[in-house]
């Protein structure tokens, strides 16, 4: 009996064995299908605001790029800039609101003073810091009618998550409430409402950055039905 | 925790030497396939049907209806999703995601068995021990994983059926169940054909 409880014992062990390592393969099954399938739309809000109290908009043309070379050489392009604003501004149409054009020159018709701004912005190299907004869009005319914003001011984000990674290619899309400062801040903040970020989309080539692109943005929107004016 | 855990363990080990001292009783060896399907807490993070199980266990047979062992598993659940991950109502994350649950339940087990000693024997039993489990979640690039140790019962019922004088085929079906630890419970159930010495 004991010559058979051990090849037993034995039998029993050694099969277990080569079980687990088949099994080891099977710890963590399932792969990616494709480059989307790395795609993150993470979205944020300031869950205080309102979002139906907002009408008009100002975007601007182009989409501010931070970090875009690397020793010289160009790692952004703006080859699809009117692709995500139109984007945006097709979401944005949907739910109701309406954008405005910002003259170059002051005074802004009273009827068409934004209720908010959009403003779209790349990042070229990884971040671990962002909640603000690229100090090149100082630059945009449209900050000329809200006198004294400029350098100096901060950034109102509207959540912890901005702490995180942001992987190379991040695309970000941010509501900004310029007519509503957050009082008793120093340096003083221009209040940022939602942020979309679809993040490392920018990445995988250009065979299918329209196409995820176009896709991410509408997820941003997607999942943030409490942008919109009903 | 870890005294928990070194508690656990001894009593494991004296659950072992206890019964097997000064007696001649005879010990059964089984192996065992299982398929398992999560629940509770555990399909909310991974809603799985799994193929990827198996378990071993010795049970050391006091009586002629009764035996005390120990029991060794692993159970994988893995599922694909692109489920929207919302915090707080004011973060909100999409994308394609791939979550997983490692569970290694080790209990100390008893059962009670009916019919004749070397006939077909239904039998029900529980297991008292502790689940290590390791729960991951990957979303683009990055992953999170949290590791825990659950205290956790696992009731059961079966059959062992002979097969010729040494060898017994197994059918069993076990509720898993792992008490709170590290934020989240361990709900599944396997279902599971094994074979037997003894």
């Amino acid at each position: 009996m004991s010559t058979v409880f051990g090849k037993t014992v034995r039998g029993v062990v050694l099969g277990g064995a080569a079980l687990g390592l088949g099994l080891g393969a099977a710890c963590y099954p399932g792969s990616i299908e494709g480059i989307q399938e790395t795609d993150v739309i993470v979205t944020t809000r300031d869950t205080t605001v309102d979002f139906s109290q907002f009408l008009l908009y100002a975007m601007p043309d182009s989409v501010w790029q931070v970090d875009d070379t690397v020793d010289g050489v160009p790692i952004l392009s703006h080859d699809f800039d009117s692709l995500m604003i139109a984007t945006v501004e097709q979401n944005l149409a949907a739910r109701g609101y309406v954008r405005v054009n910002i003259p170059d020159n002051p005074p802004l018709p009273q009827d068409s003073v934004p209720d908010f701004l959009v403003v779209l912005s790349m990042y070229g190299a990884q971040h671990t810091q962002v909640g603000w907004v690229p100090g090149g869009y100082w630059g945009w005319p449209g900050w000329g009618y809200w006198p004294p914003y400029g350098p100096g001011w901060g950034w109102g984000s509207p959540g912890y998550w901005y702490t995180t990674s942001y992987e190379t290619g991040t695309v970000f899309m941010d509501w900004i409430d310029p007519n509503n400062p957050n009082p008793g801040v120093e340096p003083p903040e221009i209040p940022i409402d939602w942020t979309g970020a679809l993040r490392g989309l920018l990445g995988g080539g250009q065979a299918t950055a329209a196409t995820r692109l176009v896709d991410g943005i509408n997820r941003a929107f997607v999942q943030s039905p409490y942008l919109t004016r009903n | 925790m870890s005294k928990t855990i070194r508690a656990i363990a001894t009593a494991l080990f004296l659950t072992l030497v206890f019964s097997a001292e000064g007696r001649a009783q005879q010990w059964f060896w089984g192996f065992e396939y299982m398929v398992s399907s999560s629940s509770g807490d555990t399909k909310e993070f991974v809603n799985d049907f799994s193929w990827r199980n198996f378990g071993i266990e010795g049970r050391n047979l006091l009586k002629d209806n009764m035996s005390l062992g120990l029991y060794f598993g692993w159970n994988v659940f893995a599922q694909k999703t692109d489920t929207l991950i919302s915090f707080d109502g004011q973060v909100d994350v999409s994308g394609t995601q791939f979550r997983y649950v490692n569970a290694f339940p080790l209990m100390a087990t008893g059962h009670y068995y009916f019919g004749r000693r070397r006939g077909t024997r239904p039998y029900i039993g529980a297991g008292v021990g502790t689940y290590y489990a390791e729960s991951r979640l990957e979303i683009g690039t990055v992953a999170f994983q949290t590791k825990s140790w659950h205290l956790g019962v696992m009731p059961e019922i079966g059959v062992i059926i002979p097969v010729n004088y040494n060898a017994r085929a197994m059918l069993n079906v076990r509720y898993n169940y792992g008490f709170p630890a590290g934020g989240t419970k361990l709900s599944y159930w396997t279902f599971g054909i094994g074979i037997g010495w003894m």
